[in-house]
């Protein structure tokens, strides 16, 4: 694997433009500039969700510890979640269809995989909707329990992101619907799959320590780990 | 050294084949405002920096002269927390970061030989997304409500129940919007080094200050994401009643302290998160201005390039994981407090490795004492100070005698003034005939420098022993018998010297635009691409890509003992410069030349490629503003839908909506 | 060859490979395809579909109660691992994007790490938060 793309590599090494747009200057490094941005920037949106995540783990247990109901596992509706990951996961899997279609120049199926993705993201974000409403209505606000405050600012901070990929999304349809899509142009599709399916992975993430992993096992697992963990450092920091 | 034969033939096979691309002459006040050029971005980040720079400097002298008697009433204690917020907060976001993005605006374009960087309007847009965060903060005064809670803003001191008014907020939305401008000016610098390097510059060859860019970029990057979260959690606290740095309220209907579950500390993780690699966020740049400042004027290659570039790298690296040593004091425990001391140690050895560099660069060099290598030479000098104070805190028993005291404030601006300041004035000095056409006086410049010098020094100095006094840190008075008046006095002093050593600055370059000398492209016998081209360069930079061959390529064109006819017939070139050989400038690569052939090719093809201008980006960042103003003067409100958005915010969103349409459909050039 | 047309240059798994080493990617390694096409990303799509059911089932499973949590994350790895591989090409993509993104996750996740072994363990509490009355055996906050 590693040796054909090394060699795919040497030999389009600066060859950027070989193929596609002829009136690019040649970038140093072969890669096109946005390409390169878009990875940039998910590398730095990783920073993004890892502080909004630690968030929620380091408050994790507190509305228990509190005993301000409502907590996690009396809420946490996980068939209905799974559904809804479920749903993210597969519209994955249409915007990378989406992509191989533009990439062979099928327009019809770069619309009906773009229409699907986008659809996909609106039911995400409707059983987002609902879900939230359904929490507020059980007496789980922002304001009620760190449980509350954490969960809410961390899906929603996600459900945003899903929200401006999908607004993306419908931009792309409708700019290929006016024919301004073309096969050369699949870079444009392809970024918006390279954040549509960064959303996706965050949401892998969330849903397993959010929805999954219950608060007893992960406090003793964590603990545990961390005890382990703490005495290697000190191990270590003993030598300086 | 400035007499050293310009490279005149050298501008390469280049200047005969390209045509010169028309260029219209715009000049006027809407070609500045919807300017997508590095280099009129770079000045006017250069112009803002500076205007913010003498403001954090005024509100340094109103904190030193309350300090200058004890008990003083010259401000309010109140205004006095304003005052030295602000000032931490100016001089780290509004003038420091920005003053290196100018220069890396400027500059990093020209030394890796490209004609604009690679997002030239999100470029403009960072620009002005820093502007209207500035301007943010600025309001912050009008509204007679400045930030009062210190630059780090620990929680819970900023929360509704200690700062009722809006001073935190306009804190936390301005650097919200300013850590956008950052991340975004950030990416853009990354893949503008990453992919518009001239061909044969490979990331070895990249000139030091390049790397530090590179290096820096990747920081903030990595660095501002933490910042942001932790600003967005403390207003959802102030905005929307939740409590995530809120341990306890009191309840005023039962009379009973409550919990609330939110952890204070946390806010303090987050912030050092960002805060720490913003430390070298802020001298990186600098050592990368020095390290291209001490080689030229000791006309010695920098000695240890390699290492010097490994060792920036693992400082930023173990940037990362030096933040808890902020938080020594916090009660933590043994084992973090070990672990980050352990790393804190560690991180010094790099910074060593780069002062025994320049050292080493000086040593046996023909050292040639221009204003901005006294600058530089003084920031070697002075930084180590900065640096073993900095030391000294990495050891936490010492860290709890100095935490919160004036050591520290001391240890900070020997880094911060010391290192960033000194050498933004040395780059000032180095690339203001790049930027004007126009050379510094150096009589005047001398004097600049020893009166700064001496005035750093007396201001700064004393502050180690009133910390050692027991003087706390953002105290605004102290009483009578305290014996602490003494370096007071002396500090207050020299803090005057020093904004009067800005004035000499500031005549200098009033006069020396006018009547300056004129500087030619290569005013210092420089070593680098930037010194290639007329100054101030034309807005297409290089007429003819340049081909690289060499770390030092000028330094190779103009000293490499050559025969025969053209480069590339000579297996290795010899390039001695002040007698000392400087190695071995290698045949470019096949794949360089190419690659040069290939770009002048699109340069025939379509004359020189420029972009247009457009008002896109400040659309853009106007939709940013207004949404953030909005939060701050959160009425009128208007419902939409299930929620209820502050006008201005609902605004901001549509401008913001419309400024990225905008700006995505309009062809890019 | 028209996609791609800027850098990254899709070579799909060659002959001589073995099997990918990533978890729960195993059996959809595609031997005798240049580069992944639909079918590929189907039968990723497919397993990663199955992934998810079987972390829903082990959740309501009670006798892996006690290695629940470890079983999660590997299964949680494995699909983010299949989307950025396969979905986001970083496995067939330039190996540069690769450290740009690794990179940034390495960094989060030491980061993070720390912070969370601080936060959990702590030897000495900051700060006690009550304990209410109705937690029966409930221990002093972590650390003590």
């Amino acid at each position: 694997m590693a040796t054909a793309v090394e060699l795919e590599r040497a030999h389009g090494a600066g060859h950027g433009d070989d193929h596609g747009h002829a009136d690019h200057p040649p970038t140093s490094t072969g890669l096109d500039h946005r390409k390169l941005l878009m990875w940039a920037f998910l590398a730095s949106d990783c920073m993004f969700f890892g502080s909004l995540i630690a968030t929620y783990m380091i408050y994790r247990g507190r509305a228990e510890d509190l005993g301000f109901a409502p907590f996690p596992s009396e809420i946490l509706d996980i068939p209905y979640t799974s559904l809804s990951a479920f749903v993210l996961l597969m519209s994955s899997l249409t915007m990378v269809l989406a992509l191989a279609a533009i990439q062979k120049g099928d327009h019809r199926g770069l619309r009906i995989w773009l229409a699907a993705t986008a659809l996909l993201g609106a039911i995400f974000l409707g059983g987002q909707y609902f879900e939230f409403t359904e929490f507020y209505h059980e007496g789980l606000s922002l304001q009620t329990n760190m449980f509350g405050a954490s969960f809410f600012v961390l899906t929603g901070f996600h459900g945003a992101h899903v929200t401006i990929g999908v607004i993306w999304l419908l931009t792309l349809l409708f700019l290929s619907l006016r024919g301004g899509v073309k096969q050369e142009d699949s870079l444009d599709v392809e970024l918006a799959g390279l954040y549509w399916h960064f959303v996706d992975i965050v949401w892998i993430v969330i849903f397993t320590l959010v929805y999954l992993i219950p608060y007893d096992e992960v406090t003793e697992t964590q603990t545990g780990a961390f005890t382990y963990l703490a005495g290697i450092l000190r191990g270590v920091a003993s030598i300086f | 050294m400035a007499s050293v034969a310009q490279p005149a033939g050298h501008a390469g096979p280049a200047t005969q084949t390209v045509a010169r691309p028309a260029t219209k002459k715009n000049i006027g006040f809407w070609s500045w405002i919807t300017t997508v050029d590095h280099k009129r971005i770079g000045l006017l980040y250069g112009i803002t920096a500076f205007a913010y720079l003498l403001i954090g400097g005024i509100e340094a002298l109103v904190i030193r002269s309350q300090l200058i008697a004890p008990n003083n009433d010259l401000v309010s204690l109140e205004k006095y927390n304003q005052f030295f917020t602000m000032h931490g907060t100016t001089m780290i976001f509004l003038a420091v970061m920005p003053l290196s993005s100018a220069f890396f605006n400027f500059i990093i374009p020209l030394q890796i030989g490209a004609r604009d960087v690679a997002f030239p309007r999100l470029n403009a847009f960072s620009y002005w997304v820093f502007f209207f965060g500035g301007l943010i903060l600025s309001l912050s005064w009008l509204a007679n409500a400045a930030p009062n809670q210190g630059w780090y803003g620990y929680a819970p001191l900023t929360e509704k129940g200690f700062n009722i008014g809006r001073n935190v907020d306009f804190w936390a939305l301005g650097l919200q919007v300013l850590g956008i401008a950052s991340i975004a000016a950030s990416l853009n610098f990354i893949i503008t080094i990453l992919n518009m390097r001239a061909p044969g510059m490979t990331l070895m060859r990249m000139p030091l200050f390049t790397w530090t860019t590179l290096i820096t970029s990747i920081l903030i990057v990595m660095a501002f994401p933490a910042i942001t979260i932790a600003l967005a959690l403390l207003s959802f606290d102030r905005f929307a009643g939740t409590s995530f740095y809120i341990p306890y309220i009191y309840d005023e209907a039962t009379r009973q302290v409550v919990a609330r579950g939110g952890d204070p500390l946390l806010w303090q993780h987050l912030f050092w998160i960002f805060g720490h690699p913003e430390v070298y966020i802020l001298i990186l740049p600098a050592f990368g201005i020095v390290s291209e400042i001490i080689p030229v004027f000791s006309r010695k290659p920098l000695f240890g390039y390699a290492v010097m570039v490994y060792a920036t790298a693992t400082i930023a690296f173990l940037g990362f994981g030096v933040w808890v040593h902020h938080m020594f004091t916090t009660g933590l425990g043994p084992t973090p407090n070990a672990v980050f001391a352990a790393s804190t140690m560690l991180i010094a050895v790099p910074t060593g490795v780069k002062i025994l560099n320049w050292t080493s660069t000086m040593w046996g060099g023909q050292l040639n004492f221009t204003t901005p290598m006294l600058f530089s030479t003084a920031l070697v000098s002075q930084f180590v100070i900065g640096g073993i104070s900095g030391v000294m805190h990495g050891s936490p028993p010492i860290d709890s005698q100095h935490n919160d005291s004036y050591f520290v404030v001391a240890h900070f601006h020997y880094v911060l003034f010391g290192g960033s300041i000194f050498a933004l004035l040395a780059g000032t000095y180095y690339w203001f005939p790049k930027f004007s056409g126009r050379m510094l006086d150096e009589r005047l410049g001398k004097w600049h420098f020893w009166v700064t010098f001496a005035a750093f020094n007396i201001t700064f100095f004393p502050m180690h022993f009133l910390g050692l006094e027991g003087m706390p840190r953002r105290y605004g008075t102290y009483g009578e018998g305290s014996g602490l008046q003494l370096w007071h006095v002396v500090s207050s002093v020299g803090s005057y010297l020093l904004g009067f050593s800005f004035l000499i600055f500031m005549y200098n370059v009033a006069v020396s635009l006018q009547r300056g000398k004129k500087a030619g492209n290569d005013p210092w016998d420089g070593a680098t691409l930037e010194w290639t081209i007329p100054s101030p360069p034309p807005v297409y930079n290089f007429a003819t890509v340049p081909v690289v061959r060499h770390r030092d390529p000028l330094w190779e064109e103009k000293y490499a003992k050559y025969e025969g006819e053209g480069h590339a017939e000579e297996e290795t070139l010899e390039t001695t410069i002040a007698g000392i050989k400087i190695g071995e400038g290698q045949v470019p690569d096949e794949d360089a030349l190419e690659q040069a052939e290939r770009r002048a090719a699109a340069d025939d093809e379509h004359n020189i490629h420029l972009p247009n201008p457009s008002y896109w980006p400040l659309v853009t960042a106007l939709g940013v503003f207004l949404a953030a103003f909005g939060l701050i003067f959160s009425y009128p409100r208007i419902p939409i839908g299930a929620l209820d958005l502050p006008l201005y915010t609902a605004a901001g969103l549509l401008v913001l909506v419309a400024g990225v349409y905008g700006w995505s459909l309009e062809p890019a050039s | 060859m028209a996609h791609q047309a800027h850098g990254g240059s899709y070579v799909g798994p060659v002959e001589s490979q073995g099997p990918g080493t990533k978890p729960g990617t195993d059996h959809e390694v595609d031997n005798h395809e240049h580069h992944p096409g639909a079918r590929t990303y189907v039968e990723v799509a497919v397993v990663l579909a199955i992934i998810t059911a079987v972390e829903v089932a082990i959740y309501y499973i009670e006798a892996l109660e006690s290695i629940l949590v470890p079983l999660l994350i590997v299964l949680s790895i494995a699909k983010f691992v299949a989307v950025v591989g396969y979905f986001m090409h970083l496995k067939f993509d330039d190996r540069r994007f690769r450290f740009m993104f690794i990179g940034g996750l390495v960094i989060t996740f030491s980061v993070f790490i720390g912070l969370l072994a601080m936060q959990t363990f702590k030897e000495f509490a900051t700060y006690d938060i009550p304990i209410p009355a109705h937690r029966e055996g409930a221990e002093e906050p972590a650390g003590h």
